[in-house]
């Protein structure tokens, strides 16, 4: 648990109130004295301090909060400052690359977190392949990261990441429009009650068709693409009281339509999610209920065949937590509907279903005033289709201050997780959906183990150095082909491999705080890697989202109030792939045989971004600020994907994907 | 000052303690073996079928690290092929044939096909000899193919057959656009067992895919196509390598969905395949 801390700007403030307090006593105490009026010269003081302008503030448990007030002065990618992307600065979280992005944390895959909106579940958070998440920025106040679940986290074994508004209501409308080259997005802050409820909207849509559709082809397909969602947080305080009301909904949809004319295909992909919660709270005790739900839709029409092949899931989660001083328990349940991917048209769907429940309890215990103990218990429990099993699953966090300016931090736990990803894709795309865990896939489980060590230098600066080692069992990989769907009793199922896994890391990072100039440099030395059953004789591989080494780098700038330029810079070992070994001519076509599963690794991912926004009427209400920024601004090439073609004319050609665009963005944004 | 000291002590000891740790095994050397040219298997390519003559062509794997030119360098010119059933050994000829590529084939006119029988081929290079059965299987009939429109053109047309296969049975297409083709193709998605096989439907016979295809590829037929379709029946072993060889073909250089499983030969030792093919064949214009 985050102790706070006393800042400068509070210390400013307090000294502000003594000094201001002070010199209103004067009059009264010269009144008290005499009624004749008396001229007292007052020495002037001047309070200094620095303003910590932090990117990321992190705690000795490794977690770490951003606000949206730090993000906006990044770099833009297509008018937008995504919180999940930013994260990707961070040591330990991967940097996920140009497409199929996702949170990669500690080593584990983008689908072993748990992402939610006010404590409200996102079951997928990525828009298709992975560019954008579907937060809103400007709609959240600060987003969190949690590398490790704490007692009182849903079953994951991943991280759990927040976007939160804050519980206080609006007091003022605010508005805030943003229209780019892309797509374009708003968020309205209506105060309903005057200090009692207030009500956050938010919208967002693409229009890259309406202004590029012709641009937007591969080879001989041409591509249609669009993507939306909407958000609305209700937020009031009831009464008098210190209860708070809050209900939050989130809708996103995507589509994708591919056409070939040459194969006479139409292909038409899509995904919807929504979540939607409401939560009753007070400061010692919160109640919760929502609803998460994720469907995908893959029609593909080609001649005169068409393949339907839809999938879904459904949550609905209850939540409650009670605390009382330094202890914190609860329980929360969960039930879940999932349809696997079927055809269609010629079989019917398979419906499960999942129960889990649990009940927790966690202690800050402070043994001394520089050693804190931090026990918990979470006792799961989980039934899908004859399969029940209990969870005990412990945890624990120290937390050591050595000083004013050195913290340690080192933590244990247990983990489970009832979900299994069948990732059919490489690219984020709608073939790709869970299935519950059951009797042949069990739920996933890790331990946790992560050490954390956070310091205070002179001159605005702090460090933080870390390691992390994770246990991971019956973890899942995906070995089939998205064409076997046109086979007889299709079961995606009978190629998914089970096996075990295991993530270890050193991390590093460094800030300027103070200043105009602030900067964060984070450096992550990993190895994520598995084995299972029927690949690659058992043997370890690495895990698709491994990167041997993660160096990022993010600068802001403030040189006067109006102005701030922002730039990240990225180098990263190249992800894992299966790359092939030699060739041979059957049929007339170039066929080949492969090394082992993930035995390459594409080249270095690198990519400077550069991005500068300028206020005009800074200081009055209504604002207007322009912003331009250059995603990959060097025209880095890196490569997405790499393979071998045969023609007559040319032969055998080592070929590859690349990124090599540099992509502007220009927004317009008006604030009120 | 004190603090400040004892703090950068800790904080470098702890630092250096863990990244140690962690390069000793984070550097250790995960990049497999490259592959040689000495490590290339042998490549064969071979079919016998009811009534017709065995071709057989046997090449070499191309090793990718390789500056690679014309493929025909690969091909094994020298080898000595042999087939043999019951009755009889035969050694085959080896001869320039453009139908084909790479134009090299071993084949002979003094043994054909018969259904029920099995043929043993035996491959002999200088370094190395590989051996394989294959069975004819009888043949399932096509009972008719019908021409259909594409949806959304007026340009293209399918090719639809009806057949009664045995539900247990394994199936191939390869098809032949007489006109602009010397040569039979795999079909594209052309593989099926008879489960899969929708009797109101019936099942589609696209065009064979090949890398040699001239221009932008498509699967459909156009106006005036006279198409000869063949439909074979495959052992088990067999279907699980067209299988696999539709994945590769459909899937290799694909950014999304990838397929990086090579194809199972029923040739111990080699790569590649070794049929026998009982058929029934069809020949239709679109019009």
């Amino acid at each position: 648990m985050m102790t706070s801390r006393h800042g400068p700007l509070t210390l400013i403030r307090k000294l502000f109130i003594s000094l201001t307090l002070s010199l209103s006593a004067v009059p009264l105490l010269a009144g008290a004295q005499s009624r004749d009026t008396v001229e007292i010269d007052l020495q002037t003081v001047e309070v200094k301090g620095n303003l910590h302008r932090r990117l990321f503030k992190t705690s000795t448990d490794g977690s770490t909060s951003i606000s949206r007030q730090a993000l906006v002065a990044l770099p833009q990618l297509m008018g937008n400052v995504d919180p999940i992307k930013a994260l990707q600065a961070l040591p330990a979280v991967s940097s996920g690359g140009d497409i199929g992005g996702g949170l990669y944390v500690q080593g584990c895959s983008s689908w072993q977190n748990y992402i939610s909106i006010n404590s409200v579940r996102v079951i997928n958070p990525m828009h298709m392949l992975g560019i954008f998440s579907v937060f809103n920025t400007p709609h959240f106040d600060s987003f969190q990261l949690s590398p490790v679940p704490y007692a009182s986290s849903p079953d994951i074994v991943g991280s759990c990441f927040s976007a939160s508004n804050n519980a206080l209501t609006d007091t003022v409308i605010s508005l805030e429009a943003t229209a780019g080259l892309i797509d374009s997005h708003a968020t309205l802050r209506l105060p309903l009650r005057s200090g009692g409820s207030s009500l956050t909207l938010s919208g967002r849509a693409t229009y890259v068709d309406l202004l590029f559709g012709n641009a937007l082809a591969i080879d001989h397909s041409q591509l249609h693409y669009g993507f939306q969602d909407i958000n609305a947080t209700y937020t009031s305080i009831i009464g008098s009281s210190d209860y708070t009301l809050q209900a939050d909904i989130l809708y996103s949809h995507d589509r994708l339509r591919l056409e070939e004319e040459g194969y006479s295909a139409d292909g038409r992909l899509g995904w919807h999610n929504l979540a939607a919660g409401l939560s009753l709270a007070n400061p010692r005790w919160s109640h919760q209920l929502s609803v998460s739900a994720y469907g995908n839709r893959f029609d593909l029409q080609q001649g005169g065949n068409l393949y339907i092949l839809p999938s879904s899931v459904t949550m609905l989660e209850e939540a409650t937590q009670w605390s009382y001083k330094e202890f914190t328990c609860g329980w929360d349940g969960t039930v879940a509907w999932f349809t696997p991917q079927y055809d269609k048209n010629r079989y019917s769907p398979l419906h499960t279903h999942s129960f889990s429940a649990a009940i927790y309890g966690a202690i800050d215990w402070p043994i001394s005033s520089w050693l804190t103990i931090s026990p918990g218990l979470r006792l799961s429990y989980y039934s899908s289709g004859g399969f029940n099993r209990p969870y005990p699953l412990p945890h624990l966090d120290l937390s050591v201050g050595f000083t004013r300016w050195l913290k340690l931090g080192a933590g244990y736990c247990m983990v489970m997780q009832p979900t299994h990803f069948i990732k059919e894709s490489g690219a984020g795309l709608p073939t790709d959906y869970i299935v519950n865990a059951s009797r042949v896939f069990k739920p996933q489980t890790a331990q946790a183990f992560h050490l954390n060590l956070n310091g205070v230098l002179p001159w605005g600066y702090t460090f933080t150095l870390g390691g992390y080692y994770r246990s991971l069992r019956h973890i899942t990989e995906y070995d089939g082909s998205i064409l076997n769907m046109v086979n007889a009793g299709y079961d995606p199922l009978s190629d998914l491999r089970q096996g075990n896994g295991r993530t270890y890391g050193f991390t590093a990072m460094m800030a300027k705080v103070e200043g105009p100039l602030t900067a964060t440099l984070s450096y992550t030395l990993s190895r994520a890697e598995g084995r299972f059953e029927d690949l690659n004789d058992y043997r370890w591989i690495p895990l698709s989202h491994d990167r041997r080494h993660d160096l990022s780098l993010t600068l802001t700038w403030h040189p006067r109030r109006e102005l701030e330029i922002g730039a990240t810079g990225v180098y990263a070992t190249g992800f894992p792939f299966t790359e092939a070994s030699m060739g041979y001519m059957i049929g007339e076509n170039l066929i080949f045989e492969y090394y082992p599963h993930n035995s390459s690794r594409l080249p270095a991912y690198k990519r400077i971004d550069l991005g500068a926004g300028w206020t005009f009427n800074s200081r009055e209400r209504l604002k207007h600020k322009v912003n331009l920024s250059f995603y990959n601004l060097l025209g880095w090439h890196n490569v997405l994907f790499s393979y071998v073609s045969y023609s007559p004319e040319h032969g055998v050609r080592h070929r590859q994907s690349k990124m090599k665009l540099i992509i502007p963005s220009i927004s317009y944004t008006i604030s009120l | 000052m004190k603090h400040l000291a004892i703090s950068f002590c800790l904080s470098v000891s702890f630092c250096l303690s863990i990244l140690l740790s962690l390069c000793l095994s984070a550097c250790a050397d995960d990049e497999v073996e490259r592959l040689t040219n000495a490590d290339m298997p042998l490549v064969v390519e071979g079919w016998i079928e009811e009534g017709e003559y065995p071709v057989v062509m046997v090449t070499r794997a191309v090793n990718l690290l390789d500056t690679i030119g014309d493929l025909e360098q690969y091909v094994e010119k020298w080898c000595r092929v042999t087939i043999s059933d019951d009755a009889q050994s035969v050694i085959l000829t080896g001869r320039v044939d453009k139908n084909y590529t790479p134009p090299f084939v071993y084949t002979t006119s003094a043994i054909k096909g018969q259904m029920g029988h099995t043929y043993h081929l035996k491959v002999e290079t200088e370094s190395q000899t590989v051996e394989s059965d294959a069975t004819i299987l009888p043949y399932t009939k096509i009972d008719s193919l019908r021409v259909k429109p594409c949806l959304d053109t007026d340009t293209l047309y399918r090719l639809v057959a009806y057949l009664s296969p045995d539900q247990e049975g394994y199936y191939k297409f390869f098809s032949r656009v007489v006109n602009e083709e010397t040569r039979y193709y795999s079909s594209f998605l052309g593989t099926f067992d008879g489960l899969t096989y929708n009797t109101s439907n019936g099942i589609d016979v696209m065009k064979g895919i090949h890398d040699t295809y001239e221009g932008h590829f498509t699967p459909y037929y156009h106006l005036g196509d006279t198409v000869r379709v063949k439909l074979c029946s495959l052992e088990p072993s067999l279907y699980a390598f067209w299988k696999a060889y539709e994945d590769a073909v459909s899937l290799s250089g694909n950014l999304f969905f990838t397929s990086t499983k090579g194809c199972p030969s029923n040739i111990p030792g080699a790569l590649g395949y070794w049929a026998a093919y009982g058929y029934s064949a069809r020949t239709i214009v679109i019009k």
